[in-house]
């Protein structure tokens, strides 16, 4: 069940299965919530990440960051998360788990007071034309490991139009001006399908490729990935799911043995005991 | 800390056709234990069909528990959200429903409200007659004055069972007191030493809406001077659909008990269960102290 954390696939579709999924687990258990013994809370944690748990994975990032970054976060099970899901948060969650979804609700009385609960506020999840030109060239940026300035400047996105779109209220941006935009998202999603390791590394190995992606060559970039030789791997990526085992299949030691008993005599094995002691 | 599940309010021997274990599960001993694993108990009643809790509904709820002898003096918003992240757009987080959080001052006992389920959670259950059953009554009752659902979803009853021995040093410690067919790997032969922790899920169903899922395992215990404990989670679930009816869902909740108690003693040995019942009260006796709180 700990597949489950890996990356199922580069489409959509996987992910809406494994979302899926998750929500399938969720209805199945009865939720713990605000468990006040925190050892007690930490052992349940850690079934909940051992058995792949719903939440399991927030669970394990969330432990990891709830003191740095403030966020408060807690009540093991579905269920079941925290009054202020940041955008850090949520980005390293994209960058890790790949989730479609969760769900979530409050933190304990003990670490969030009752004011602090956004309970009055807007849902934020309404967004306009401009903060998704933004949230995309955010994305990509983190996605490629490069700066702002060089992801507009491969989108044919002027930064100015980027800082005046990053603005509350925002105007609508014109197609127009969101130039290469969507073409370098969608060169993004190729490469990642492509690489094994994340695209920025794969860029960045040489000069002429982050050119590359300036000028907005991205077919040329997919051609040169694609011409690459790929590295000989030991098994197919699925072996390694469906089974650890020895190294030899059974008709591979028949023909060892076939070998054995037909191999022809080597120089030593012909010459005889006599001559090898007049040696 | 309390007893783990007991038939109590029954005379020993004869329990009623309708509160047996589920799936011919055999019935459990009902002497209580002295030495009590039991760390968490929690029943969830889910349903469908109500319409929004009233502005003031955990006010209500705090004043119709505390007129059934539940005291809750702390009261809370709570609200479930949805977070929705998708590849290369921001999040978004949804409210998806708003409840309340009611506890005593230590917050051992808690009941959750939302329109969608009502929670009872205690870490202080003694026995399910007087724990669980009757706050769990109350908790509906109000629940249905309150919100009028119609449908009620799944009842489910979980209990976090630890087993603390300060002198288990390794995992091997619970040979002979857990079932060695849920030890597994553990008593093997030249592996079984070499295991540091053990995470394991059982599913069992018990009809095409019925069912338990046990999870247990050994885990280091930070608070037992780093010894092994072990870890017994069972949570029991009935998912047949039916109408809001407090008594019915007593009884059905009932059931999930007994059928909890029976796994329990199916997973820990006979001998293991007669040492955590020493010092504890006789058969008689629990039966006299159960027959005594019913009055």
């Amino acid at each position: 069940m700990t597949m489950t954390l890996e990356r199922t696939g580069s489409t959509l579709g996987d992910y809406e299965e494994l979302a899926s999924f998750q929500d399938q687990l969720v209805s199945r258990h009865t939720p713990a919530r605000n468990v006040s013994d925190h050892d007690l809370q930490k052992v349940l944690t850690q079934f909940d990440i051992a058995l792949a748990e719903p939440m399991a994975p927030l669970l394990l990032f969330v432990v990891a960051r709830a003191d740095s970054t403030g966020t408060s976060i807690s009540d093991v099970g579905r269920g079941v998360v925290a009054t202020s899901v940041g955008e850090p948060l949520a980005e390293a969650m994209h960058r890790t788990l790949l989730l479609l979804h969760v769900v979530a609700t409050p933190a304990p009385a003990v670490e969030v007071a009752s004011e602090e609960l956004p309970f009055s506020a807007e849902p934020p999840g309404l967004t306009s034309g401009a903060e998704d030109v933004v949230a995309a060239i955010k994305s990509l940026s983190w996605r490629l490991g490069l700066p702002l300035r060089d992801i507009c400047n491969a989108a044919n996105v002027s930064r100015s139009a980027y800082y005046t779109w990053s603005q509350p209220d925002a105007p609508r941006p014109r197609v127009a001006s969101q130039g290469r935009l969507w073409a370098l998202a969608q060169f993004t999603e190729d490469l990642e399908d492509l690489l094994d390791a994340p695209p920025g590394q794969w860029l960045l190995a040489r000069p002429d490729r982050r050119a590359q992606l300036i000028d907005g060559r991205f077919d040329d970039l997919l051609e040169s990935l694609r011409a690459q030789p790929r590295p000989l791997r030991a098994a197919p990526d699925y072996a390694r799911f469906l089974s650890v085992g020895g190294d030899c299949l059974a008709s591979d030691a028949e023909l060892t043995t076939h070998h054995r008993e037909f191999r022809k005599p080597t120089s030593a094995q012909t010459v005889s005991p006599s001559r090898r002691r007049k040696k | 800390m309390s007893n783990f599940m007991s038939s109590d309010d029954e005379v020993l021997g004869e329990e009623r056709e309708e509160t047996r274990p589920l799936a011919g599960l055999p019935g459990a001993d009902r002497t209580l234990l002295a030495q009590a694993p039991l760390e968490l108990a929690i029943a969830e009643v889910r349903f469908a069909g109500a319409p929004s809790l009233p502005d003031d509904a955990g006010l209500q709820m705090r004043e119709r528990l505390g007129a059934a002898g539940l005291h809750l003096a702390h009261l809370e918003p709570r609200q479930t959200q949805r977070v929705n992240l998708t590849p290369g757009v921001a999040a978004t987080i949804d409210v998806v429903s708003k409840g309340w959080l009611l506890a005593n001052p230590d917050g051992t006992i808690q009941v959750t409200l939302f329109p969608e389920a009502a929670v009872l959670q205690t870490a202080t259950y003694h026995r399910w007659s007087v724990s669980m059953r009757p706050s769990l009554e109350a908790v509906l009752e109000s629940v249905d004055e309150l919100a009028t659902p119609r449908v009620v979803i799944r009842i489910g009853l979980r209990y976090v069972n630890r087993f603390v021995d300060p002198a288990a040093a390794a995992v091997a410690a619970w040979k002979g007191r857990i079932d060695e067919r849920f030890l597994g790997p553990i008593c093997h032969s030249h592996l079984g030493d070499l295991v540091k922790g053990s995470q394991q899920q059982v599913d069992l169903a018990f009809s095409d809406n019925q069912g338990a899922i046990l999870r247990h395992g050994p885990f280091i215990d930070e608070r037992s001077a780093r010894s092994v404990s072990y870890l017994l989670d069972i949570d029991c679930y009935d998912s047949t659909p039916s109408s809001f009816n407090v008594a019915e869902l007593a009884d059905r909740a009932e059931v999930l008990n007994r059928t909890a108690a029976s796994l329990f003693q199916s997973v820990i040995t006979e001998d293991y269960r007669h040492q955590l019942q020493s010092d504890g009260q006789t058969d008689e006796e629990a039966t006299t102290a159960s027959e005594g709180a019913l009055r």
